[in-house]
């Protein structure tokens, strides 16, 4: 507490410190308990196993089911502890996150991959005006906006509950992905991107959403945050 | 034990109470606030490795307890939330968080009760609480303000009333 506060917020601050030290609690569970649900992350998070009825509405409200059923096979594949990129021989390619990304080690992987991107971990990148929607482009085939005040309830304190314009914001609940439990999955397609712009991909880890959409490369501006903006 | 586990034992040992506390107090329902700390506690041992530079571990557990908690809400149906709503009433009876205290601070809108534990309860510094629920500094501050001045409206009256009897 500073001086600009109200000369009763000392005393304010000590009762509801105290009252919260009376607050009767329960005995501590068992450390293995808790290592044994911790395990069940781990698990999920290592086999890439869908493991929750939650997990599927990323998949639907990226409507890639689909997208992933029509795609010939893959005509070459990048590993790693936490994502994976596999090309098609149509041109697109899958990308899987599966934990806590090096966004070097991802953008150079795109690169690779004949992806322009720029990625970010608690940064969120944009142009001015607005680089084209990546959806309506079909950069991202089989993505449809998140549905208006989707993510309002996943992610408390994100914006007004409308969605972000043009971009994508997997749903994305803290149940799934805290810290980045459960794998996502998307589809991109290179050949769609308009000259001179690229793909940005934000992780924000406090919100836990992963923000996808197209920037121009000679004209963007970036800002450290910990949840990206609201729509404009 | 290995180091991770054993530092992971000791931080579980020292934190599930105050974590504890600060959920159920936010949510008032010591019932549901166990099994969302338990659950936060579960994500922190998987990823220990990610949460142990954290440079507040104990914030981080209190809010994925409190976000795992409104993902639940979340999903549950409107008859189900009224009568967790029921249950919460029910079961802060006896806990001490039937107090006047935990009623008015549950009054208060979400982010300004947040910024309450963080700021206040788990003790974080300003830009720490402002990183944690990554809104400016200055908007923690105008939180806090506000949340002090709806709280002081509504339990120092009672305070000076008693003591000038």
């Amino acid at each position: 507490m500073n001086q600009d506060e109200h000369p009763d917020d000392s005393a304010l601050t000590a009762e509801l410190v105290d009252s919260l030290a009376e607050v009767a609690v329960p005995e501590r569970p068992p450390l293995a308990a808790i290592t044994g649900r911790g395990r069940v992350h781990r698990r999920r998070r290592l086999a890439g196993l869908a493991g929750t009825g939650a997990a599927a509405l990323i998949v639907l409200a990226l409507g890639l089911a689909g997208v992933f059923g029509a795609a010939p096979g893959g005509t070459g594949t990048i590993q790693t502890a936490a994502f994976t990129l596999t090309s098609y021989t149509n041109g697109t390619v899958s990308l899987t996150l599966s934990q806590l990304f090096d966004p070097v080690a991802l953008q150079r992987a795109l690169a690779r991959h004949g992806i322009r991107a720029l990625v970010k971990i608690g940064s969120y990148c944009s142009s001015s005006p607005a680089a084209p929607s990546p959806i309506r482009l079909g950069v991202l085939p089989g993505a449809s906006p998140v549905p208006a005040g989707t993510h309002r309830r996943a992610t408390p304190g994100l914006g007004n509950g409308q969605g972000i314009w043009q971009t994508v914001t997997l749903p994305v609940k803290p149940s799934q992905l805290a810290p980045m439990v459960d794998p996502i999955s998307m589809v991109i397609n290179p050949a769609a991107m308009p000259s001179g712009t690229e793909l940005f991909i934000g992780y924000f880890d406090l919100v836990q959403t992963v923000v996808v959409n197209l920037i121009y490369t000679g004209s963007h501006t970036c800002s450290n945050t910990q949840q990206p903006p609201g729509p404009p | 034990m290995s180091q991770g586990n054993a530092e992971f034992a000791e931080f579980f040992a020292a934190s599930w109470d105050p974590c504890l506390r600060a959920v159920a107090a936010s949510t008032g329902s010591m019932t549901l606030a166990e099994d969302q700390v338990a659950e936060a506690f579960a994500r922190a041992w998987a990823s220990w490795h990610k949460v142990s530079h954290h440079p507040a571990p104990r914030a981080w557990v209190v809010r994925t307890a409190l976000n795992a908690g409104a993902s639940a809400w979340h999903r549950r149906s409107k008859e189900t939330a009224l009568a967790s709503q029921d249950i919460a009433a029910a079961d802060s009876q006896g806990t001490g968080l039937d107090t006047a205290v935990f009623t008015a601070l549950r009054r208060l809108p979400a982010r300004q009760r947040e910024v309450i534990v963080l700021r206040v309860f788990l003790d974080l510094d300003i830009d720490t609480t402002a990183r944690q629920l990554g809104i400016a500094p200055g908007t923690v501050r105008a939180h806090l303000s506000r949340a002090m001045t709806a709280l002081r409206g509504e339990l120092v009256p009672a305070t000076i009333t008693e003591t000038g009897r």
